[in-house]
């Protein structure tokens, strides 16, 4: 007998008390929800760490164009 | 976290909800792979791929092909338009390499391993972008359905409902399909072109050609190639299709499917967006001025030239893609929302597990139909900066994929190789320099000839 799919496509969701080995048998490791491991902090190249004080500056110019941007539409919203 | 935890047999990891309802999703793959109906596997995995860019086809990225094809008639832009769409492909692919792989969202990914701040101004920045752009889908849906009469109220709050209602299925497979089933509708404005009987030679000799360039190189025209690539693909594009791959349950084993649903994604909406250009090239030979045209304003210009079918279908177009983007916008922000503050954030979870993610779904929706509606809310003032936020917010989410798709560590052999990496960073540079000059010229526009 499959149970695997017996119980898959049979009992509602309600009625999964009994076993949930189908699950994990389906679902790998880390799709379980609750099982999800961290990756943990990605180690920086000196590189990627200038491209980040890149992308630093380039949200303080980002904020200061959207900011004159909504202040030239609200004048011409006006 | 979890509201309806499953005890396993042997008291290991607890099992929700939402891993229930993936893994059933899941076994009909596999069910339907064991017995080699690859046409049955290609259907359960299409999803994600075609709503991203069907989504992209959104209410103003409609309005946009047709004032071009209303600007500049059959020429430069509709290969144009297609070369945009592979760009969107290549960048969109790499999304769905990195859901499969590590089974995390884009939003998540971020956080994880570029720490809090990256990970939570990824997600600011995305739910204030998206807030704006649901603005804009809800008068797009205000003006398809206005053509027909229905009051405004009417027509964002039932979109509002629609929305509601979809979102309460609380099952990711019901909600992708009845989606798809409204996104196929943006094919609405091919029978609208077949209307509009373009000369079929015009259009194969323009793929051929890259032209002509009516008027010339001025700066509208380089305004318009720069505000299209700057909307080839956006933010949220990208945190929705790698969300809504990890929700559907992919693994590496259906990385080529999830190329193929991209690739099939890509493709309707080029033809949609083509359509809609050929669709409103009858006001550029007859030299209407369409260039403060709104989304109705088409479909009743359009009445002389395609008939009152050619223009009731362009407005159903219209909704449709207001709707639909609507939908997929709102999903994103509550995705990236989830993932980042670490609570539930599946469309499988039950409203007990996942009430916050629901709640920032349709808050997203709500708050912005309500902006819609108060009488003399600032919609020209949203909809002059909603596009600027969007191409200026592109460059730092494209960096992030490019740096986690890179990263062996958690991609390992799915990660970007020579080739893959050759089209990606080149196709990522020139989005990003596209993006920023069109923000820069959208704030200084003294800066382009006249």
């Amino acid at each position: 007998m499959n149970t695997l799919n017996n119980t898959a496509e049979e009992l509602p969701i309600s009625s999964y008390t009994k076993s949930t080995e189908w699950v994990h048998e389906v679902l790998e490791s880390d799709q379980l929800s609750d099982a999800k491991q961290h990756y943990g902090r990605r180690r920086l190249s000196r590189g990627i760490l200038v491209l980040f004080w890149g992308l630093r500056v380039y949200v303080a110019v980002m904020i200061f164009l959207v900011v004159l941007q909504i202040w030239n539409a609200f004048h011409v919203a006006k | 976290m979890s509201g309806h935890p499953f005890q396993s047999l042997d008291g290991s990891n607890r099992v929700t909800v939402e891993d229930v309802k993936r893994a059933r999703d899941r076994l009909q793959v596999r069910r339907h792979r064991s017995a080699g109906r690859w046409w049955m596997v290609l259907w359960l995995l299409v999803g994600p791929g075609i709503l991203v860019m069907l989504g992209e086809n959104d209410g103003p990225s409609m309005i946009s092909y047709a004032t071009t094809g209303a600007s500049y008639g059959i020429g430069f832009f509709l290969p144009f338009i297609a070369l945009t769409f592979v760009m969107a492909f290549v960048v969109q692919e790499m999304t769905v390499r990195l859901g499969a792989a590590t089974k995390r969202g884009h939003a998540e990914l971020i956080h994880e391993r570029f720490g809090r701040f990256w990970g939570f101004f990824a997600m600011a920045d995305l739910v204030l972008g998206n807030l704006l752009t649901l603005v804009t889908e809800f008068i797009a849906v205000r003006a398809g359905l206005g053509f027909f009469g229905v009051p405004p109220a009417l027509s964002v709050l039932g979109a509002f409902v629609l929305i509601v209602l979809i979102v309460s299925t609380q099952r990711y497979w019901t909600w992708e399909r009845i989606v798809l089933s409204f996104a196929i509708f943006n094919l609405l404005f091919v029978p609208v072109a077949i209307l509009a009987h373009p000369v079929s030679s015009e259009v194969v000799r323009s793929f051929f050609t890259w032209g002509p360039i009516a008027g010339g190189v001025t700066g509208g025209f380089i305004l318009l190639i720069m505000s299209n690539i700057g909307a080839t693909v956006t933010p949220w594009m990208l945190f929705f299709q790698q969300s809504a791959t990890v929700d559907k349950g992919l693994t590496p084993a259906d990385i080529r499917h999830g190329r193929i649903d991209t690739a099939l994604g890509a493709v309707i909406a080029a033809v949609a967006a083509i359509a809609t250009v050929l669709a409103t090239t009858p006001l550029f030979l007859h030299h209407i001025d369409a260039s403060n045209f709104e989304g109705a304003d088409f479909a009743k210009a359009l009445v002389p030239y395609v008939g009152n079918v050619g223009a009731t279908l362009f407005a159903l177009g219209l909704f449709e893609a207001g709707i639909v983007a609507a939908i997929t916008i709102s999903l994103s922000s509550a995705y990236a929302f989830g993932e980042v503050t670490n609570r539930p954030h599946s469309m499988n979870s039950s409203l007990r597990e996942g009430w916050p993610f629901y709640a920032v779904l349709i808050a997203a929706a709500g708050i912005a139909a309500v902006l819609v509606l108060i009488p003399n809310a600032p919609l020209v003032f949203i909809t002059l900066i909603v596009n600027v936020i969007a191409t200026l917010a592109m460059p730092p989410a494209i960096v992030f994929l490019l740096l986690l798709v890179n990263d062996r560590e958690i991609m390992g052999e799915y990660a970007n190789r020579g080739l893959s990496n050759f089209f990606g960073i080149a196709v990522t540079v020139f989005l990003i320099l596209a993006g920023i000059f069109y923000g820069i010229v959208t704030v200084f526009p003294h800066l382009l000839p006249s």
